[in-house]
């Protein structure tokens, strides 16, 4: 391979991991709130642990961890593949009723999620020492050990073994090759309506086949938008598939082999997850095949690269037609076919040919046997006897119908006891086992098991179950109502082709009504009979049209995108907002330049002045000497006149311009509008649902409860208030800190809230939503509240402030003094709070993002914590002001009015300039005496050397202006001298190439090009207020 | 502008390196000569207006709009205790790559490009005039001058030093 193609494959693999990170985060995500959902569950139990768990949630932790597990073995991850195998273990081990699932079986979950999580962090951070999960590994095996689960587990992962006992015991017309056995199953699992859910994983095959019947479950209403992301997806999958097998064709690797089991495997896995079996059960076949061929040393031959290129196409066709909501009428089966044929010819190195030549005769034959079931002794009757009914009429209870039947195996199955198991499970998600014959822990032990008897509770129908249990090796199935009376008998299982056409005919109607399609598959190693074979395939026609129909509704399309890409659209959305504003500037300009009127006028004037004089030149003609004179003046003012005529005509023209120009100003102010929309639509893409980020929380809550021993609450409300994307990331962190805080110190423990007359619950609350320019994140709770002393006396400690100004501060901006570095009002630093970032950290963050962020607490009553935010990062409504020759911006949302201050209202007091305004007193400020400008700046500085020596800067009637900031309930009058008016302005981060500076929120850049700060008014109040005290005399 | 080729530039300095030779930009400041490696300069501009900042140290001159990026403008007279100097036709802002960020340095003038080999530097003596030692890598001897080799990455990197004592003082 040449070093493109390892650099193309390394590109490839990158974004398989991208898309492992993506998608194992979700699945982490559904995990943790199984999990919580489990603890809520658990919590609810009384000692008595009899009860058994949600068998649906178990199956749900079961797959998600299944699925990591499947896909950090695709990549190589080790160490998840493992964690995650260990997650399985337990709750597969739950499921089954071998492992009971207690506060600390949850814990310890908990704590392997955690550990997963680290992992994949881990990954994306290339430089990170891995974390070593080995004592959690460890901890779970050890609680599977001890509950006697282990036995199964072992079993499980030694399937190696497993597969040679029933080998040596079924040695008579088996192939020793594992992947055929793999592929029999696969194709009778297709035939019986299973929705193949698992990953196929380098592990070993029967386990894969045992996982793959564990997890059999139907879901089909995939929503249109998993469709739209499984379209882009796939076909981005078969895009690759098709080029390397291509590339192929000139001689591939090993390499390549993998790539493409890697890509179908992806295909599968996303098809199967939202319920697209069909597609799945292709995916799946390709991805067996390939890995024969990377596992067996094989090539790609041809042939097999021809039928797998017609597989891609297939799939092709059949996710355009997804795309377009119509029918997806798919030739699946017949591709399958060809798959399967052009797989015969694989060239294996010789002993395993041979083996699978053999292994493929075998099929044939099984093929044939089937084909004739009657006739065949491999064959066993289902019958159920009347003791059976007996047995299971006693337990019937009258809310659910129970049915009682019986399964028989063909004689010399393999695996019996698997089988058995699988079907166990079947009859399990489908309804309660009220009767089960041999027990389900003995199936492993049973050498071979010819039939199960059982009866079954359940609302499903009668056509359900039968087609239900009948799986690959299944040689009859017999199923009926027990009914109370008894009058109702089924006479099924004593004609059985007729009950076998039923079947299949039910089986149609049934798939028909619930649009569940069952993946009836490969038409080539059909093991069933032939008269359903005929039903199947009117049943797979009547589910395509089903199929498209519940799919009419077409999908979003959606596309996805890096977001470093949205940034820079974002930065060019800016850029245009800048340029729209020069040009509006531009704009304003020429307006003023091409007003002509005055000059039209004047010209006017002159030209009938000219007019009259030479007119009067004409009266005044008295001497024949000064005719001639008279008359050269009379040509010169005519000239004149003509002259001025060229004059007014020219300026006319150029009234007409101005018309242009207003032409020009409309086009700019549609420019505006359309770059606005690209602005607004450019944010749109990037806002995202608070939601997720709140569902976060209720882990955080769920920890400390347990480890502090109160009883919290989390409600949280508007979950749908959209952020921009960084922002959301950003917002993280500092949430975290404050839901901490205020269930591990906020919330009082039970015994304490009941004696202050609360509820012994208390309740932290988390709320976003949209209030003007701002998006609003609380954080509140009903706990004790902070203690505004201790935090005055803290901070007088620590000397933050001093015991003069606590006197005259309120207790709003006492309690603002939390925010402050080195103050915490902990008395003792818990586990859970107390460490990571400070409070201070905290407010620096949020005002990272431009936000501002308040505390209200009462006494006894809780606290609130109000962060308000803008509504993007990018775009600032400002203000802009001219002082001392800089133009400066400030937030429009921290403007809360501009005045004129007359010299009579502005007075002295404390040492400190003030104004009334409107009958209260604002402090005046100046921005020089807050900020520290550098002296002597360079000639052509904005500013330079425009500082006034007079300090009230009055203009000439004797009045300032002042634009009057608020922040915190907290305000002060801004001496400016001019202001521009208002803007939306882009801001640009100091920081990138230079760093913070205090007092300065960011810059921007103006219309013309210059660079302009922007003011950050909560630090501004900050500065001016420590100034303050400072000139305070003491 | 005629200097900044930076793709040029780019491509041959990583060629020159295996033979130890590499390219400097030169500049004037203050009647002295100094150098810059290419590799670092990003392009060098006409002094435009910029914008001043206030608590930063006074050899910050502010910023400027460089196509849509924000850019400090570092005065390099002040930053080494000269004397001020006259804004002139000459005077030039290069435009300097430092630690993943890019500042802009005021330059009486820019001279050319040079192409030097290791051996024509020599270590910088152990005192030169109102300059501190730590900027200096070396000194580059010339047919007929002497150029003084600049360390651009310490230029910022004090300056935030000095920040934080300045803001502690002011406040």
């Amino acid at each position: 391979m040449d070093n493109s193609q390892v650099e193309a494959q390394g590109d490839f693999l990158a974004s398989l991991l991208g898309d492992f990170l993506d998608e194992s985060g979700q699945l982490l995500e559904r995990l943790n709130e199984s999990l919580l959902q489990l603890d809520d569950w658990v919590r609810t139990l009384d000692d008595d642990h009899q009860e058994t768990c949600d068998k649906e949630l178990m199956n749900e932790m079961f797959r998600s961890a299944h699925s990591i597990k499947g896909l950090s073995g695709m990549l190589g991850l080790d160490d998840i593949n493992r964690l995650t195998h260990k997650i399985e273990n337990v709750f597969d081990a739950a499921r089954k009723n071998e492992l009971i699932i207690t506060g600390n079986v949850v814990e310890l979950m908990f704590q392997a999620v955690d550990g997963l999580v680290n992992l994949t962090d881990d990954l994306k951070d290339p430089d990170s020492t891995p974390m070593d999960c080995s004592d959690i590994v460890a901890s779970i095996t050890e609680l599977l050990e001890s509950s006697g689960a282990a036995r199964k587990v072992s079993n499980q992962e030694d399937a190696e073994a497993i597969f040679k006992d029933c080998q040596s015991s079924q040695e008579a017309s088996t192939s020793e090759e594992l992947p055929v056995e793999s592929t029999e199953t696969e194709n009778s699992q297709g035939e019986n309506a299973v929705n193949d859910t698992r990953s196929v994983e380098q592990e070993s095959r029967v386990k894969s086949c045992v996982d793959a019947f564990e997890n059999i479950k139907d879901e089909i209403e995939a929503a249109s938008k998993y469709i739209s992301m499984f379209v882009d997806e796939t076909e981005l999958s078969l895009d690759s598939m098709s080029e390397t097998l291509l590339a192929m064709e000139e001689g591939g690797s090993k390499e390549d082999l993998k790539l493409l089991m890697i890509t179908s495997h992806r295909i599968k896995g996303s098809a199967a997850s939202i319920g697209l079996n069909r597609a799945a059960k292709l995916a799946h076949l390709m991805e067996d095949l390939l890995q024969q061929l990377v596992e067996g040393e094989g090539i790609m031959t041809p042939t097999l690269t021809d039928a797998m290129l017609k597989c891609t196409d297939g799939l092709r066709l059949y996710v355009d037609a997804l795309k377009r909501g119509g029918d997806q009428d798919d030739q699946f089966a017949e591709l399958a076919t060809g798959l399967l044929q052009a797989e015969s010819n694989v060239e294996i190195l010789p002993e395993e040919g041979s083996s699978l030549q053999q292994a493929v005769d075998v099929e044939d034959q099984s093929t044939d046997d089937v084909a004739a079931p009657c006739q065949k002794e491999n064959t066993r009757r289902a019958i159920i006897s009347d003791e059976l009914r007996k047995t299971v009429a006693a337990t019937v209870t009258l809310d659910m119908p129970t049915y009682v039947g019986v399964v028989t195996f063909q004689e010399g199955l393999m695996l019996s006891g698997l089988k058995a198991q699988l079907l166990y499970e079947k009859l399990m998600n489908l309804g309660e086992i009220c009767h089960i014959h041999p027990q389900a822990d003995k199936f492993d032990e049973l050498d071979s098991i010819e039939e199960i008897q059982f009866g079954v509770a359940t609302d499903k129908s009668l056509p359900l179950l039968q087609s239900r249990l009948r799986v690959a090796g299944v040689a009859d199935v017999c199923v009926e109502q027990i009914s109370t009376d008894n009058s109702q008998k089924d006479s099924s299982g004593a004609d059985k082709p007729l009950q076998k056409a039923a079947t299949g005919a039910v089986e149609q109607k049934d798939a028909d009504a619930q649009k569940a399609p069952p993946a009836i598959e490969s038409e080539a190693v059909n093991t069933v009979a032939i008269p359903e074979r005929a039903s199947a395939s009117a049943a797979e026609d009547k589910i395509t049209a089903a199929r498209a129909k519940s799919n009419a509704s077409r999908p979003t399309e959606t596309v996805r995108v890096d977001i470093e890409r949205l940034d820079q659209l974002m930065n060019l959305a800016g850029q245009l907002v800048i340029n729209k504003a020069r040009f509006s500037q531009i704009g304003d300009q020429l307006k003023g330049i091409a007003t002509t009127n005055q000059s039209t006028q004047a010209l006017g004037n002159a030209f009938t002045a000219l007019k009259k004089l030479s007119q009067n030149r004409q009266q005044a003609e008295t001497e024949q000497q000064l005719r001639q004179e008279i008359e050269y003046l009379r040509n010169q003012a005519r000239r004149v006149q003509h002259e001025l005529e060229i004059v007014r005509r020219e300026v006319e023209s150029m009234n007409s311009v101005n018309d242009t120009v207003n032409e020009l100003a409309e086009t700019i102010h549609q420019l505006g509008r359309v770059s606005d929309g690209i602005q607004q639509s450019v944010m749109d893409t990037r806002m995202v649902p608070i939601g997720p980020l709140f569902a976060r929380f209720k882990r955080v809550v769920r920890d400390i409860t347990r480890s502090n021993n109160k009883k919290v609450r989390l409600v949280t409300s508007g979950e749908k208030t959209e952020l921009d994307k960084r922002m959301i990331d950003e917002l993280g962190d500092p949430l975290i800190h404050m839901v901490r805080n205020s269930a591990d110190h906020g919330i009082e423990l039970p015994d304490v809230r009941e004696a202050a007359g609360k509820s012994r619950e208390g309740t932290v609350s988390l709320a976003a939503f949209q209030r003007g320019n701002s998006i609003i994140v609380q954080v509140s709770d009903d706990g004790k509240g902070l203690s505004i002393d201790g935090i005055a006396k803290k901070a007088v400690e620590k000397g933050i402030v001093s015991s003069a100004d606590i006197a005259k501060m309120s207790q709003h901006q006492i309690a603002q003094l939390i925010w402050e570095p080195g103050l915490s009002t902990a008395e003792k630093v818990t586990e859970v709070s107390g460490r990571g970032m400070g409070m201070d950290i905290v407010k620096s963050k949020i005002e990272e993002l431009n936000g501002s962020i308040d505390l209200a607490t009462n006494a006894g009553e809780g606290t609130t914590i109000t962060i308000k935010l803008p509504l993007t990062l990018a775009i600032l409504p400002s203000l802009m002001v001219d002082i001392d020759g800089d133009v400066l911006a400030m937030p429009i949302e921290s403007v809360s009015e501009i005045v004129s201050v007359e010299r009579q209202a502005v007075t002295t007091l404390h040492g400190k300039r003030v104004a009334k305004v409107r009958g209260r007193v604002v402090s005046l400020v100046n921005l020089d005496e807050i900020f520290s400008w550098n002296k002597d700046p360079l000639a052509n500085c904005i500013g330079a050397g425009q500082v006034r020596e007079d300090d009230d800067s009055m203009d000439e009637s004797g009045e300032m202006t002042v634009v009057i900031v608020v922040e915190d309930d907290r305000e002060i009058g801004l001496r400016v001298d001019r202001v521009i008016g208002e803007e939306d302005i882009v801001i640009k981060s100091m920081a990138d190439n230079y760093r913070n500076v205090t007092g300065i929120s960011g810059a921007s850049i103006l219309g013309d090009g210059r660079v302009s700060l922007i003011l950050d008014i909560v630090a501004l109040i900050n500065m001016a207020a420590k100034n303050e005290s400072e000139l305070q005399p003491a | 502008m005629s200097i900044a080729n930076s793709d040029v530039s780019v491509a041959e300095g990583q060629r020159s390196e295996a033979t130890g030779s590499m390219q400097l930009v030169s500049f004037q400041l203050a009647q002295e000569e100094y150098g810059i490696e290419i590799t670092q300069v990003q392009e060098i501009i006409l002094m435009g207006e910029i914008t001043r900042v206030p608590q930063t140290a006074d050899y910050i001159k502010g910023l400027i709009n460089l196509r849509s990026t924000v850019i400090p403008i570092v005065d390099l007279r002040s930053r080494f205790g000269l004397e001020q100097g006259e804004t002139t036709e000459e005077t030039r802002i290069m435009v300097v790559n430092v630690a993943g960020k890019t500042i802009g340095i005021i330059v009486d003038a820019v001279s050319e490009v040079l192409r030097i080999t290791q051996d024509q530097i020599a270590p910088p003596p152990p005192t030169v005039a109102g300059l501190g030692q730590e900027y200096l890598t070396g000194l580059v001897k010339l047919d007929s001058r002497l150029l003084i080799l600049l360390d651009i990455n310490k230029i910022l990197g004090e300056e935030e030093a000095a920040q934080i004592d300045n803001v502690t003082a002011g406040l």
